[in-house]
């Protein structure tokens, strides 16, 4: 167990023991992952800002009955998030193709940057859409959430070395359609993480 | 815990997705706050499980389909519940009026709510005998039998019981008042008998009958007293006062009393005159241009009031009672009880009623006497004193 693992135990501690603040703490940490995931599933940002709350809603009312016994707190977490999206998705099937997502306001670049950038984004998203569902799920959780392999085996309910492996198909595919052909670049490094 | 740790000035794969999270997967940090102070409260309450905000409300459950179900839940026991408070009221309204299940218990509930001064409560009781007569209009409008009677059943007891128990003191200024508010009743009921159903004609007749008697105890010494000119000017109970409770003959004398004489009573209390006969000819006569008289249509054989004409033609006849109120004298009712004696032998007994006028009621045609009462209770021409009634004189 890491030091940011135990540190994690101990807040989930302190949150059974009736410490709000604690929680508080374990949303810092864990929102913006969440979020992410979230949102890069449902396409809205409104429902994944609503999404995201409820996960954690879920996550502090089953906080109790909670025990580590081998599944790290993000992997359960990021579950709990994965079936709410599963949820969502399934009710709000005939809205779910439409994206909404936006670029962030960034003042720092001009007009012929900005629509530089939004062209590449837009690929991005394209390419990502190419993608399997599952492959698509394995990029999310890993480079959006940032979880490890084992967390989002964990978080999909597969094994590890099938992510590992849908990771490393979802990539290549990416870099067929985005062009990108670097063999020693950092998508490989973060390929071959834990 | 960030899966993507090159910068932004990146080119390869990883840069590109990182670019791509931070420009569109990155949560709106004032949306974040919100949420986490919904939370820690949350969490400061101990409980878990409940919304923390509209938001999380709306997203509460143990999933998409359990929320749905539960929505569909909601939405069917509250649609329910309307339609039972819908159903519940509307039942209620029907049941409320006249002739419902529930009239009694409303008109026990208004009872509830009279002031408990005499006075006050005479004006009470006297607009809650208003409203029994406004709904026996109203259904006798519909042509609803069982309503007219209803209401006027009520109309009866308030009168009757209600207000003659009042312990008001002889003389004062309310009974006075209410005996002329009734004796504007008895014009409306008088008026009904045009449209009421032939079944609910008892019913009306028992509530003139009330109302004439409720008016004598109201007015215990006003009635019958010749130099009471203070009853006698009042529009409600104008007759009375002029009833010399003698024979029953009036002389005739251009009195603007004169044209009811004929109505004069044969009983010393007064009351059979109005009985006595058809009695429907003192109504007419008696009728003060009632200010909701349901058909107001000039009569025909009406030129002029009930005074114009004098006493000519009253000559005491119950029935002539009617020609008086015609004003004329000329009409001569059929069959009706003719031959001057007030206390003529076409009163019905007991009952008040004359012998015509049971065999109108049991006859489903308009008896004359009816017909008599229409022609008089229709508005008449000269207004004032002449267009006062004159039967009760």
């Amino acid at each position: 167990m890491t030091d940011d693992d135990a540190a994690l135990e101990r807040l989930v501690a302190d949150v059974r023991a009736g410490d709000p603040e604690a929680f508080g703490e374990i949303f810092d940490r864990y929102h913006e992952p969440v979020y992410r995931f979230v949102v890069s599933r449902v396409h809205s940002p409104s429902d994944a800002e609503d999404l995201t709350q409820l996960v954690f809603v879920k996550a502090l009312e089953a906080l109790p009955r909670y025990e580590s016994r081998g599944v790290p707190f993000g992997a359960w977490l990021f579950r709990l998030a994965r079936n709410a999206v599963i949820d969502h998705l399934r009710l709000h099937r005939d809205h779910a193709a439409l994206d909404m997502l936006v670029e962030r306001a960034d003042g720092t670049r001009g007009p012929d940057e900005l629509a530089s950038v939004r062209q590449e984004i837009d690929e991005v998203a394209q390419a990502l859409a190419s993608l399997t569902d599952e492959q698509r799920e394995a990029i999310e959780l890993r480079f959006f959430a940032g979880l490890s392999a084992r967390e989002a085996a964990i978080a999909m309910g597969k094994q590890e070395v099938t992510v590992r492996g849908l990771q490393f198909r979802a990539i290549a595919a990416l870099r067929r359609r985005l062009k990108v052909d670097a063999p020693g670049d950092a998508v490989r490094r973060l390929g071959g993480r834990r | 815990m960030t899966a993507v740790t090159h910068g932004p000035e990146g080119s390869d794969l990883a840069v590109l997705l990182e670019r791509y999270a931070y420009l569109r997967l990155q949560p709106d940090p004032a949306a974040m706050a919100r949420i986490r102070v919904a939370l820690v409260a949350d969490a400061a309450a101990g409980r878990g499980s409940s919304g923390t905000g509209p938001r999380a409300a709306r997203w509460s459950g143990v999933g998409a389909h359990g929320r749905a179900a539960s929505m569909r839940r909601i939405a069917l026991a509250f649609a329910a519940a309307l339609a039972l408070v819908v159903a519940v009221a509307g039942s209620a309204l029907a049941g409320s009026r006249p002739g419902g299940p529930l009239y009694e218990l409303r008109l026990w509930v208004e009872t509830l709510t009279l002031p408990a001064t005499a006075e006050a409560r005479l004006v009470a009781e006297l607009g809650r005998a208003e409203l029994r007569l406004a709904e026996a209009v109203e259904a006798s409008a519909a042509g609803d039998r069982g309503a007219v009677v209803a209401s006027l059943g009520a109309y009866t007891r308030i009168v009757d019981n209600e207000l003659n128990e009042l312990g008001l003191p002889v003389g004062a200024p309310g009974r006075a008042n209410a005996a002329e508010q009734i004796a504007r009743h008895e014009a409306v009921l008088v008026a009904l008998l045009d449209d009421v159903p032939t079944e609910a004609l008892p019913a009306i007749e028992a509530a003139i009958s009330h109302s004439d008697h409720a008016i004598d105890l109201l007015l215990p010494g006003g009635r019958g007293q010749p130099g009471d000119e203070s009853t006698r000017t009042r529009p409600g109970a104008p007759g009375r006062a002029t009833d010399d409770g003698e024979s029953g003959r009036h002389p005739g004398n251009g009195d603007r009393t004169a044209p009811s004489s004929g109505t004069g009573s044969g009983r010393p209390d007064g009351m059979d005159e109005r009985s006595t006969g058809n009695g429907n000819a003192r109504r007419a006569g008696s009728t003060p241009e009632p200010t909701h008289r349901p058909r107001p249509k000039a009569p025909p054989e009406r030129p002029a009031g009930p005074g114009a004409s004098g006493g000519g033609g009253a000559g005491g006849s119950r029935a002539g009672g009617g020609n008086a109120a015609n004003g004329a004298g000329t009409h001569s009712p059929p069959a009706a009880g003719t031959g001057g004696s007030s206390s003529g032998g076409a009163k019905d007994g007991g009952t008040g009623r004359s012998a015509k006028q049971s065999q109108a009621l049991a006859s489903t045609q308009p008896p004359p006497v009816v017909e008599l009462a229409r022609a008089a209770s229709r508005p008449q021409p000269a207004a004032g004193a002449t267009a006062r009634p004159a039967a009760r004189r």
